[in-house]
């Protein structure tokens, strides 16, 4: 009895401690600060900027967009849906750069062909291993 | 002053020993957006430098729509202006008005009923060429926007001193004019007064702080100015705040003449301590946010 009470006691005092020291409230906390006004104003003002200072419009980069497609289309099968095309600045050196995310389209086989490379590559011994020219293959292709 | 004339007097007796700018600096007070600050900003900035001792001529190249008169308090004491030296009615110094209080500070008037056609880069240059003869600071309110008025008052500066408040659209247009400031090749330096800065706010996560507009615009501050009910009336009064000793925007003022002089000088915390109403308004904001 006096067991289940201190039980239940340091059961609530942790319980109590798990309120305060929750990772959630920190979660909260960022919440917070990213919905913010101040950083919604300057996350927007950035995005505005960057297309400020490189004079480019929205509708050029969609052109920009669709000719890196008919391009790229050439030489490798690309999900044209998915493509996003951005500008974005990297925080440190404040240098803008143009950023695609182009996902590559991989046929059944294809990646069947490339998990069985990746299993071949593990059954290796480790000293062929960073050589292994298959490892470069599974590599290049595991974008999807 | 005397310091830097007695300085000057010696290098023109030995020139060889340190080559001394021998004339006066012209900067132009600028900020693409309308109402930001910019007139307050060059009556204050202008004011503080004379309170320093140094001679300084105000500028008001916003032809049209002059406001600087207003702001000094010298509107009743106007006889000529920019455009009549311009067009010979009278001498430069005929048009110069002389301060209230500070002999050694001086205001060039805009004309009121002309249009910025009236003034052009080569008036321009030419005014400041005489001026920077006879003063230690030239300072040239800038009109808002960025079309002919603008790349007139800039044509003659060797500094610029670029205004805005913490609030993106005034933030996007200083972009711009920093950008138009760097393609003149002329502008030899240029650094941010940030105007009406509200600490509570920022507090609150509910405005950009001074650290986030210097990130964004990439520029050096030349001071932070705090929203401030001072400024409201003593420009009622036609009497530039940084006259007003207790003011803290007084103070800002004050501080950024002194670092425009070559002093160094640490910007002022404008963090205030929470009053109970703002502990009261994080305590309402935090349960709505979590509700």
């Amino acid at each position: 009895m006096f067991k289940q009470l201190l039980n239940l006691f340091g059961l609530t005092t942790l319980e109590q401690a798990n309120i305060t020291t929750n990772p959630l409230d920190k979660h909260f906390d960022a919440d917070d600060a990213s919905n913010s006004g101040r950083s919604s104003a300057y996350n927007r003002l950035r995005l505005v900027l960057m297309h400020d200072r490189t004079q480019l419009e929205p509708h050029v980069i969609e052109a920009m967009r669709d000719e890196l497609v008919t391009v790229i289309s050439k030489y490798i099968e690309i999900d044209k849906q998915d493509i996003e095309l951005n500008l974005e600045t990297d925080p440190e050196t404040n240098q803008v750069a143009l950023m695609a995310s182009i996902p590559v389209k991989l046929k059944r086989d294809a990646v069947d062909a490339v998990k069985e490379a990746i299993v071949k590559d593990l059954e290796t011994p480790a000293v062929s291993k960073a050589k292994s020219p298959t490892k470069a293959t599974a590599k290049s292709t595991n974008t999807n | 002053m005397t310091v830097e004339k007695d300085l000057m007097d010696s290098t023109e007796k030995a020139p060889k020993k340190k080559p001394a700018k021998p004339k006066g600096r012209v900067i132009v007070v600028t900020s693409g957006k309308g109402g930001v600050g910019k007139t307050t900003t060059t009556a204050n900035i202008g004011t503080g430098l004379a309170r320093l001792g140094f001679k300084v001529v105000l500028v008001d190249t916003d032809i049209g729509l002059r406001n600087l008169d207003i702001l000094m308090g010298l509107e009743n004491r106007i006889v000529y202006n920019l455009i009549d030296v311009l067009e010979g009615r009278c001498r430069l110094q005929q048009a110069l008005v002389k301060d209230k209080r500070l002999p050694n500070l001086t205001l060039l008037p805009a004309a009121q009923t002309r249009d910025k056609s009236a003034l052009n880069e080569e008036h321009m240059v030419e005014i400041c060429k005489q001026l920077r003869e006879v003063a230690d600071f030239v300072l040239l309110d800038c009109p808002a926007g960025i079309e002919q008025g603008f790349q007139t008052a800039i044509a003659a500066a060797d500094e610029a001193i670029v205004v805005a408040t913490p609030e993106m659209s005034s933030v996007r247009d200083a972009d711009r004019v920093i950008g138009l400031l760097e393609a003149k090749n002329t502008i030899e330096d240029y650094r941010l007064v940030l105007n009406r800065v509200r600490p509570a706010l920022v507090k609150m996560n509910d405005m950009m702080s001074t650290e986030d507009v210097l990130e964004i615009l990439s520029i050096r501050l030349l001071g932070q100015i705090p929203e401030d009910k001072d400024i409201i009336i003593s420009t009622n009064r036609g009497e530039p705040v940084v006259n007003i000793e207790e003011s803290v925007s007084g103070q800002a003022y004050r501080n950024v003449a002194k670092r425009i002089a070559g002093e160094d000088v640490p910007f002022l915390n404008l963090d205030e301590p929470d009053s109970w109403v703002d502990k009261l308004k994080a305590l309402f904001k935090g349960s709505r946010k979590q509700a």
